[in-house]
């Protein structure tokens, strides 16, 4: 195993920007190993980063283009102990381990590293690509929360760029010499209220080298922006051969070419003597201290708000009318509505800044004092003063107000329609840049007033799908689905408001950019009109396949249409799936509980037990959509019951087909091995009239014999490895359906398995994950993919088009388009959801019950046999020793066997395979949905050498940090860890317990699940330790998880706990020496492994 | 009920502190204290006796300092030297008296000036002001120059402290930073006091003096030179002085709600040093990093208007708004966020929906 570890070289990627200058630099697992222990030298080079020539040549093995390879040297401030320079977090996870484990960092010191230096101006496309070779093959290379951190910030850097947000700027040094560049402008709220979180959000490490900067975040970040624009700003100039504007002109003459010259050509510095240098200065300085200037008081500004012209004769109630949805057949009044010569008006008033209610209108302002006033408690000196200072102010930016500037007392000014249209449209966001108040009319930028084209679809009526007449759940799904033909067209829309061709282009030819329908104003741009007539011209409507006007319902843009895509509205069946407000108009709506059309469903007679409110809601939607042809995903969160959801849908196919005298076709069930078990014992438990087969171990049927005895079953249960060796039998096998559970199994659609289970055929497809599919989107489209396949296009577009938008850049509107896409599929509930959430206890607790590898079969049998055979020889305290031993000993085997064989050791061996023991390949599962649903959870333990083993694996599968406390840590460090896991940005979600130390005492309400990894047979030990998340201060549910390996004496014991007995009564009293006490046979009976205990993934 | 009256003062007294010291260190739009509500009308009583003692106000701002001590360390004794030397000794000593008693109702910092409302004898408190003449534009760019020039006036302000000899440093500008005597403070009471200083002016004088001696940089502000310009003009020329050969821009902005907030020394992250805070914080998530054509074309350079060069007929501003566009067009035609070609493309090709995916299988 260690050799394997260092065989495969793992590299971590950090990114520091020192000078201006970005250094991409290597750490390497093999260079960590090989490090000599010892005191820390000063800027010394880093003992185990790659020599800058090194990382170059690495990068560019992992295809990433490093151009002509230039290296640079930086010095970076890295946390050290007396052992040395401490390797990064993400390094030492690989070896499962923490920082602290390499020497307890004491400070921080300077070391040299040396690394990639891309160009300025090639920055984002760097820092990309970096992260798009994580995890390429070859090697293991990990990037740094820095390397993220500055992909992020080098995007925002393009984004101020496309928009526009930079200014010329000059730049002086020391001495008084003078340079022009590019500088972003960062000071407008909405630019600074990024910075501040981008700022707020940057990485320690990001700010670790050591320059001028000092490690003060900002200016690190502003120097990284301000370089990249400038290095891009001059990039994009220079293509354009724009340094021949003024080639030909006299720099030394005229101080403004001297500037443009510097900004234009290579040669950035203006040469000029000393006072003409300090008068330039002066006068950009003030010129760029314009955007920034504000009116003369600070408490109160101008507020400039924009009046509807006072349209007579027009009931208000038609306005009113047209925001209801019933509005949207009624006939479009344009006749009279249409004012030839509106009056909008702009009036002037004075806005208190911090209190935006709080406004004098300008008439009033002539009529106070001269002097100060007090308004609502607020001080306002010398008004007039003021109103007419923001005046002249905002005239500056709006020359149109330089008209009324001449008036004694301006209180507004008139604008005909055009005007009014073009200052919503050009001069509101400059004014509002600029530090002024601006009020619009409530259409104005609000969804409801947009022209666009919606896609209307028809379909015939839900209950004619769900008529059990009509042909019984699986007859016609085939025509259905997402190739079923629908009847669409397209409509011009105006908010709720359909239009049609003539009534729109009557609306057009009045020419006016801002026309009244309904009693409402709509802006038209001129531009779109064209577009608008000619796209329904060449669309007029037909069939097509429900998959395809999805996407351009979804996911087309105005590029295609010419007009935005206001969304889809649908009739029938289609309309159900969408639910009832569908489209774009609501960005807001998530994966959540929406679906409510669904006809709601009994629960079914042969399912024994209760289905709570949002379960019977889940399995309405599931046979919903299995109706329909879909297939769907359910991704509730873990500890709402998807299980149970399922076996009831299953239980409504056996209800039906015993209705109808026929046997109910067969389910597959795909499962991981960690879960087989809970399976057969809910199935047991909930539908004990299902015939469940178990397809697994050596003994399973195959051939012809398999398919007879799948035809026998109800549902077949395997796994994921077994799917895919057994595959070529198994497709041949008529499913009803497939179902896969923890779907993201198949994460990899690539991988073996995922092809295997996509090529069994069922025309019911359904997928269990309780990992937050939408954050994932390599998942999401495997698992989509599996449900209905090809309806996201291939994996290449899928990403170019949405991965790395959404999961690099966070892009809002492509998110939202994927949203949209996959929503009808994907039913999520969390816990805290306001329908969930009141059918939930306070307290959730359920048992895992997971199997032995065969590794920990074979111990365990050999435990139990020389206990026996020792025991049958002995008497009295020795026998009571012996027992004691061999029990802690198989406690030990069914948590890992590395706990009883010691192989796990050494500081940078390899972390501990999960794989070896059936617990802990769960516990890695459960705890990974966990983290991915962003909670916080307990781990507890007995042993504290599990808890060391544990930590390792959870670090080094999961990549968190995890806090560990055991009888061993001090008060100070136990204090520290309490807070660290309270706080919610320390990133550090899992805590460990050994369950004496962290039973007592603790307040941890930052968790809302609890694992008890193994047990202690004392409901009152346990239940102690549980209440450290669920006490006083918690407001959430929290999930309790109780794991128990199936066939071995954890199970048997359980079993005597639930049973309530005498028996009982004595386990929870005495602890485990009730078992010394027990007969030969009673030992074997309790202790004997049985044959269901097993189960190895292969 | 006169219980409740007098409560609500006190309650907006008591934030007082807060503001004085929130609105020297922010910029420009300082913040308020919430507004006063309105008092009650007091009904009109026929004339009364003037009582001799003023009348008391609970929870009233009160000078720390006992009788007989000094008031604030030595910035406070300084700015009050000048009114203990230019206004009479009576109104002096009733001011300290009024301040002692803590007849001051309210206390703020805004507009450049002091706000006060004082309660004297009289049913009517009285609304008192003090500013002092700010430093003209030209003037705080030779402050702030002369400031960054001595590093060690410098390295003392940006830790938040006034370095005792400050006042030579504005003696050679022709400046002051201390009003040369109480004329230099301009002083506004509605008490109608013939006296140009009365004993609320004392009062709210002594009282600053005492805030003064904690807010180093309040004797700034009251000059019109907030702390955060100050730390921020300082931060850049001291950048500037650091760089040697490097240079620093010649306007650095104010990124309200950055360039002013202090940043953790690195040390402090030592716990941290490997985190990630935007995993955490899901305001950085909703940053729109989307690289689009703007709304408005050349948005800064209308706000900026015409060339500062008036004198020469080059067109800078032209030349400008072509860069823009240059500039716009090309990250766009690089970088534009992917377009929906890739997806309309499909629409047209492998619509094989019901179809298995040949791609995936390929990958």
């Amino acid at each position: 195993m260690i050799q394997q570890q260092e065989a495969a070289e793992t590299l971590v990627a950090h990114a520091n920007v020192a000078s201006g200058e970005l250094v991409i630099w290597l750490e390497s697992s093999s260079g960590l190993l090989q490090r000599n222990e010892g005191p820390p030298v000063d800027e010394a080079p880093h003992p185990f980063a790659l020599s800058g020539e090194d990382a170059a040549r690495r990068l560019s093995a992992a295809r990433i283009d490093v151009g002509e390879g230039v290296t640079a040297v930086a010095m970076v401030a890295l946390p050290r102990s007396d052992r040395g320079v401490a390797p990064s977090a993400p390094l030492a996870r690989v070896f499962g381990r923490a920082v602290e484990d390499f020497g307890e960092p004491s400070g921080l010191g300077p070391v040299r590293v040396e690394g990639w230096a891309p160009e300025a101006s090639r920055w984002a496309e760097a820092l990309d690509a970096l992260l798009e070779s994580e995890g390429a093959a070859g090697y293991r290379l990990i990037c740094a929360p820095s390397v993220a951190f500055f992909a992020r910030a080098a995007m925002f850097g393009l984004h101020l760029l496309a928009q526009q947000r930079f200014v010329p700027m000059l730049y002086q040094d020391a001495s008084g010499h003078l340079s022009g560049a590019w500088a972003p402008w960062l000071s407008d709220s909405t630019t600074a209220g990024q910075v501040a979180s981008f700022v707020k959000s940057m990485p320690p490490s990001a700010r670790a080298a050591i320059d001028e900067c000092d490690h003060d975040a900002w200016r690190m970040f502003d120097s990284f922006v301000s370089k990249q624009v400038d290095a891009i700003g001059r990039r994009a100039l220079a293509a354009e051969d724009m340094h021949e504007v003024v080639e030909d002109l006299d720099t030394d003459a005229d101080a403004q070419v001297a500037w443009a010259s510097s900004l234009l050509t290579s040669e950035r510095e203006i040469k000029a003597p000393a006072p003409t240098r300090t008068e330039i200065a002066r006068r950009v300085r003030r010129w760029i201290g314009v955007l920034e200037e504000r009116g003369k008081s600070s408490a109160w500004r101008l507020l400039l708000r924009l009046n509807e012209p006072i349209i007579t004769g027009e009931a208000q109630a038609d306005g009113e009318a047209a925001g209801d949805a019933s509005a949207q057949t009624t006939a479009i009044d344009l006749a009279d509505a249409q004012p030839d010569a509106a009056e909008w008006s702009i009036s002037f008033h004075l806005q208190s800044v911090e209190h935006e209610d709080i406004v004098v209108d300008a008439a009033d302002v002539w009529m106070l004092s001269r002097e100060a006033v007090s308004i609502q408690g607020l001080s306002l000196e010398a008004p007039q003063e003021l109103l007419l200072g923001e005046l002249a102010r905002a005239a500056r930016v709006y020359k149109k107000l330089e008209g009324v500037l001449d008036d004694n007392e301006p209180i507004e000014m008139i604008l005909e329609t055009e005007q009014a249209y073009a200052f919503l449209r050009e001069q509101r966001p400059l004014l509002i840049e600029q530090g002024f108040g601006v009020e619009s009319p409530g259409w104005w930028s609000s969804p409801a007033g947009r022209l666009g084209v919606r896609l209307k679809i028809d379909s015939d009526p839900v209950e004619a799908m769900m008529d059990p007449q009509s042909g019984g759940a699986a007859a016609s799904g085939a025509q259905l689905g997402l190739s079923a033909l629908v009847g669409y067209h397209w409509e011009i829309a105006i908010g709720d408001t359909t239009l049609t061709l003539h009534e729109f282009e009557k609306l057009a030819s009045k020419g006016s950019p801002l026309v009244r329908v309904n009693g409402r104003w709509v802006e038209i741009r001129p531009e779109d009109v064209q577009a608008a007539i000619k796209f329904i011209g060449t669309n007029p409507g037909g069939e097509m396949k429900l998959a395809e006007a999805m996407r351009l319902a979804y996911a087309s843009d105005a590029r295609e249409t010419g007009l935005p895509v206001l969304g889809l509205e649908a009739t029938g069946w289609v309309a159900s799936i969408f639910g009832e407000t569908p489209g774009l108009s609501s960005p807001g709506a998530g994966m959540g509980d929406s679906n409510t059309e669904v006809p709601t469903l009994e629960t079914p007679s042969g399912f024994r037990g209760t289905l709570r409110p949002y379960q019977l809601r889940g399995l309405s939607w599931l046979a919903f959509l299995e109706r329909v042809g879909f297939g769907a995903c359910l991704a509730d969160d873990m500890g709402l019951g998807k299980t149970i959801q399922l076996l009831a849908l299953l239980a409504r196919d056996r209800d039906a087909a015993e209705e109808a005298g026929t046997k109910m076709p067969p389910t597959l069930l795909v499962a991981p091995m960690s879960v087989i078990g809970n399976w057969l014992r809910e199935a047991k438990r909930f539908t004990p009239d299902l015939k469940v087969l178990l397809h697994h171990g050596a003994e399973r049927a195959q051939g012809d014999e398999l398919i007879a005895s799948v035809m026998a079953h109800d549902m077949v249960v395997t796994t994921y490895a077994l799917a895919h060796r057994d595959a070529e039998t198994l497709s041949l096998a008529p499913w009803a359906r497939v179902v896969l559970d923890e779907a993201q199994f198949i994460k990899n659609p690539a991988a073996k398995q995922s092809v295997a289970v996509r090529s069994f055929t069922a025309d019911r497809r359904i997928a269990l994950t309780g990992t937050p599919v939408e954050n994932r989107l390599s998942e999401l489209w495997s698992i989509m993919d599996f449900l209905n396949p090809g309806y996201l296009g291939s994996p290449g577009n899928f990403r170019k088009r949405f991965s790395v938008p959404i999961e690099r850049y966070r892009d809002q509107h492509r998110s939202r388009q994927l949203r949209g896409l996959v929503r009808p599929f994907v039913l999520r509930r969390v816990k805290t959801d306001p329908t969930v959430v009141a059918d939930l206890p306070e307290k959730l607790e359920t048992k895992e019950y997971t199997h032995l590898t065969t590794e920990q079969a074979q111990l365990y049998e050999n435990c139990v046999k020389r206990m026996l055979s020792e025991v049958e020889q002995t008497e009295g305290i020795h026998r009571r020793g012996i027992v004691l031993a061999a029990l802690i000993r198989l406690k030990q085997i069914c948590n890992h066997p590395s706990q009883v064989l010691g192989d796990h050791h050494g500081l940078t061996g390899s972390s501990p395979d999960p794989s070896r023991s059936g617990k802990c390949t769960r516990l890695m599962e459960m705890v990974s949905e966990v983290l991915a649903e962003g909670e916080r959870t307990l781990i507890f333990t007995q042993f504290r050498q599990m808890g060391h083993i544990l930590a390792s694996m959870l670090r080094h599968q999961l990549g968190e940090e995890v806090l560990f406390l055991h009888g061993g840590t001090s008060k100070t460090a136990r204090e520290q860890m309490v807070d660290q896991f309270q706080d919610p940005k320390s990133g550090k979600p899992i805590l460990l317990l050994s369950l004496k130390a962290g039973g007592v005492g603790l307040n941890l309400t930052a968790a809302t699940h609890v694992f008890h990894f193994d047990r202690w047979w004392n409901p009152a030990v346990e239940n102690q330790a549980t209440d450290r998340a669920y006490r006083i201060g918690q407001t959430r549910t929290v999930h309790v998880h109780k794991f128990v390996v199936r066939g071995t004496l954890e199970e048997r014991i359980d079993e005597m706990i639930e049973s309530k007995t005498e028996l009982a009564e004595n386990i929870i009293g005495q602890g485990e020496r009730w078992l010394t006490e027990l007969d030969m046979d009673q030992l074997k009976d309790i202790l004997a492994l049985r044959a269901d205990a097993i189960g190895d993934e292969e | 009920m006169a219980d409740q009256e007098e409560r609500k003062p006190d309650a907006s007294a008591n934030d007082v502190p807060k503001a004085i010291d929130a609105a020297s260190r922010l910029s420009g739009d300082a913040p308020r204290p919430p507004p006063e509500r309105p008092r009650p009308h007091q009904p009109y009583r026929p004339t009364k006796k003037v009582p001799a003692k003023p009348r008391r106000v609970r929870g009233g701002i009160k000078l720390a300092s006992k009788e007989g001590e000094p008031i604030g360390d030595w910035i406070g004794q300084r700015f009050l030297r000048v009114i203990e030397d230019g206004v009479p000794g009576a109104v002096v000593r009733e001011g300290l008296e009024y301040g002692r008693l803590g007849q001051t109702r309210r206390l703020e910092f805004e507009g450049g000036e002091i706000h006060a409302s004082v309660q004297g004898r009289r049913q009517r408190s009285y609304s008192t002001s003090l500013a002092l003449e700010a430093f003209s534009p030209e003037d705080r760019e030779r402050v702030v120059d002369a400031l960054a020039e001595q590093s060690r006036y410098a390295a003392k302000l940006l830790a938040g402290e006034l370095p005792p000899n400050i006042e030579d440093l504005f003696a050679p500008l022709g400046l002051k930073l201390f009003p040369g005597g109480a004329k230099e403070i301009a002083i506004k009471c509605d008490c109608g006091a013939e006296e140009p200083f009365c004993k609320h002016g004392v009062c709210v004088a002594a009282l600053l003096a005492e805030r003064m001696s904690t807010d180093a940089f309040l004797i700034f502000a009251l000059r019109g030179l907030p702390g955060d310009l100050l730390i921020d003009a300082l931060r850049q020329k001291r950048a500037i002085a650091g760089l040697g050969s490097e240079s620093a821009p010649v306007h650095l902005s104010h990124v309200p709600g950055v360039s002013e907030v202090a940043c953790d020394p690195l040390e402090q992250e030592l716990g941290r040093f490997w985190t990630d805070p935007s995993r955490e914080d899901p305001e950085a998530g909703a940053i729109d990093l989307g690289v689009q054509a703007p709304q408005v074309s050349h948005a800064l350079l209308r706000r900026l208007g015409p060339s500062p060069f008036t004198e020469s007929r080059f067109r800078l501003v032209g030349l400008l708004a072509t860069c823009y566009d240059l500039v716009s067009e090309h990250v766009l035609k690089l970088h534009a966020t992917p377009g929906s070609d890739v997806i309309a493309g499909e629409l047209e090709g492998d619509v094989g929906i019901g179809d298995e995916d040949d791609d995936a299988d390929d990958a």
